[in-house]
């Protein structure tokens, strides 16, 4: 089945993505998703790269706050 | 030119970039700094010109509007532009499943090939397309905008609302999407869609992407506090990533079909046991009253499937067809679209319950009678069931049908008739009003009649009113 490697790494980004947070609502990020998601390979490579930001950010972020504070 | 001759549409404010208005009979939006420049880049480019000829687009030309009369609207409009007046409105809750499918694909193509130019519709809303005719049109220009790499479809959620989940609602489950549509301007969530089907219903094309998948990464993602739209800005999101997604949808939506092709009353030209004599008749006497005179806009109410539309457009400038048959309506409106009908327009209506005012302020969507007045109303064969099936007293019906202040072709089905007899085979007839003797005496009080021929073997009588208030002297 074609499409289950892009429906497993929608579901991977959607957890990526899903931190708690308490600010505003933004309740179109799964949409925008699934745009990448059924937007062929071009789509999937770009899910992929946000991933990889988003994993890579998570340590990144830290150091951010840092120095802010 | 004062400003009080500039009246805002009540319903055009969710985008903050245009507004429309209206100036005696010319309609005009008002752009922002930002919607001109979007302006200036659609109306150069060969999509604007191709789209214009070919109708997918409302016709749009610069306005000469002093800007001290747009600044005393609001301060945002720098420019403005006029369009085309259509020649009625109708939203989207009163179209038959074809219109629904054929708008939803005049949408995916005006995104597609508007990006091949560099532009993009940035949202997708069922009520930016209205019809001439059989014929959908775009009338939404402020809608498009530029487009670069790295930005979105941000219509797309819109368009799964107001589109593809209706569509499907119908083609999958049976259900008209009409009370839906009506119930919630916003059209269908994807997590409430997701509830309505079955687990079956994941294997039809396009639904376990745009429905079920959609659906739950919108439930984990709801709490995300970064903004991924912002975050694609910086990447190379190319035109092809959207187009391949817009030819899904396509895809999908062009299996998807309403379903029983019969109802009741769809083939009831068909099958009713009337003569031919009869039917001529009637179609002379409904011929003979339209020819009167040129009519601007005809009503017709249970147009079923549309002989006395076709018969009164030959007189008038515009026939709205209406009947709460959605079988019936999908049938006449598969005919007059493929045969490039620009003069009728059908639509589902069920006059009982007919569309009220809606949305913010009671002002987003107009009430059917707030919309237009008819010049000429036919209501052929539709009284008794709506005296009968739905209880509403002929004093009331007389009324309503005088609160239109317009010409009426009304037919009058007497209790002899088989229709009426069937209606009330299993109802106790608490119907004491419902004689032609006392249809008479309230017509007179409100109507001069015209003409008056009787069918049917004296079951039927059809009448040619004018109204009092219009035709006195």
């Amino acid at each position: 089945m074609g499409f289950r490697i892009p429906i497993l790494v929608a579901i991977a980004l959607g957890f990526v993505l899903a931190r708690p947070a308490e600010a505003y609502l933004d309740a179109n990020t799964g949409s925008l998703l699934i745009q990448l998601v059924v937007g062929g390979v071009a789509g999937l490579a770009l899910v992929g790269k946000l991933m990889w930001h988003r994993i890579t950010g998570i340590f990144r972020s830290d150091d951010t706050e840092n120095d802010d504070n | 030119m004062t400003t009080t001759d500039l009246k805002i549409d009540g319903g055009s404010f969710r985008d903050r970039e245009g507004r429309v208005f209206y100036r005696d009979d010319r309609v005009f939006r008002a752009l922002s700094a930002s919607a001109l420049e979007d302006w200036k880049a659609l109306s150069e480019t060969d999509f604007f010109r191709r789209t214009s000829a070919d109708g997918r687009l409302v016709a749009t030309k610069p306005a000469e509007i002093p800007s001290a009369d747009l600044h005393q609207l609001s301060p945002v409009w720098v420019a403005a532009i006029e369009h085309e007046r259509l020649p009625f409105i109708s939203y989207p809750y009163e179209w038959c499943f074809g219109q629904l499918r054929d708008a939803a694909l005049l949408n995916l193509d005006l995104v597609s090939e508007a990006l091949d130019e560099g532009l993009i519709l940035k949202d997708s809303s069922a009520y930016n397309i209205q019809w001439i005719g059989s014929r959908p049109v775009h009338i939404d220009i402020p809608s498009f905008q530029r487009w670069q790499p790295g930005m979105a479809w941000v219509g797309y959620r819109q368009f799964c609302q107001h589109f593809l989940y209706p569509l499907m609602l119908t083609a999958f489950r049976g259900v008209s999407f009409r009370p839906w549509l009506r119930g919630a301007l916003d059209g269908i969530t994807p997590e409430e869609f997701n509830r309505l089907l079955c687990w079956r219903d994941r294997f039809h094309k396009g639904v376990f992407s745009h429905v079920y998948l959609q659906s739950k990464l919108l439930t984990m993602t709801a709490k995300s506090t970064s903004s991924l739209k912002t975050e694609l800005r910086t990447t190379d999101l190319g035109a092809e990533i959207i187009k391949r997604n817009l030819r899904g949808l396509r895809k999908a939506i062009k299996r998807l079909d309403p379903g029983s092709k019969k109802s009741e009353w769809s083939s009831y030209a068909e099958t009713h046991s009337y003569s031919e004599t009869d039917e001529a008749v009637k179609r002379d006497f409904v011929d003979g009253a339209a020819a009167t005179r040129r009519w601007r806009l005809v009503w017709d109410f249970g147009c079923n499937t549309g002989t006395y539309s076709r018969i009164a457009a030959e007189h008038a400038d515009y026939v709205i067809a209406m009947d709460g048959d959605d079988q019936a309506v999908e049938r006449l409106y598969s005919a007059l679209r493929s045969e490039g009908n620009e003069r009728i327009l059908p639509l589902v209506l069920n006059l009982a319950d007919p569309s009220p005012d809606l949305g913010w302020n009671g002002k987003e969507r107009k009430a059917l009678p707030r919309r237009d007045r008819p010049e000429l109303i036919l209501s052929l064969a539709l009284l008794h069931h709506l005296a009968i099936t739905t209880n509403i007293p002929l004093a009331d019906l007389v009324r309503w049908l005088a609160s239109f202040g317009a010409h009426i072709v009304v037919e009058f089905v007497r209790r002899s008739d088989p229709m009426v007899e069937r209606l009330l085979l299993n109802r106790d007839d608490i119907y004491h009003d419902y004689h032609l003797i006392e249809f008479e005496r309230l017509i007179e009080k409100r109507f001069r009649t015209l003409d008056r021929t009787t069918t049917h073997q004296g079951s039927r009588v059809l009448f040619f009113l004018e109204p009092i208030e219009m035709g006195s002297p």
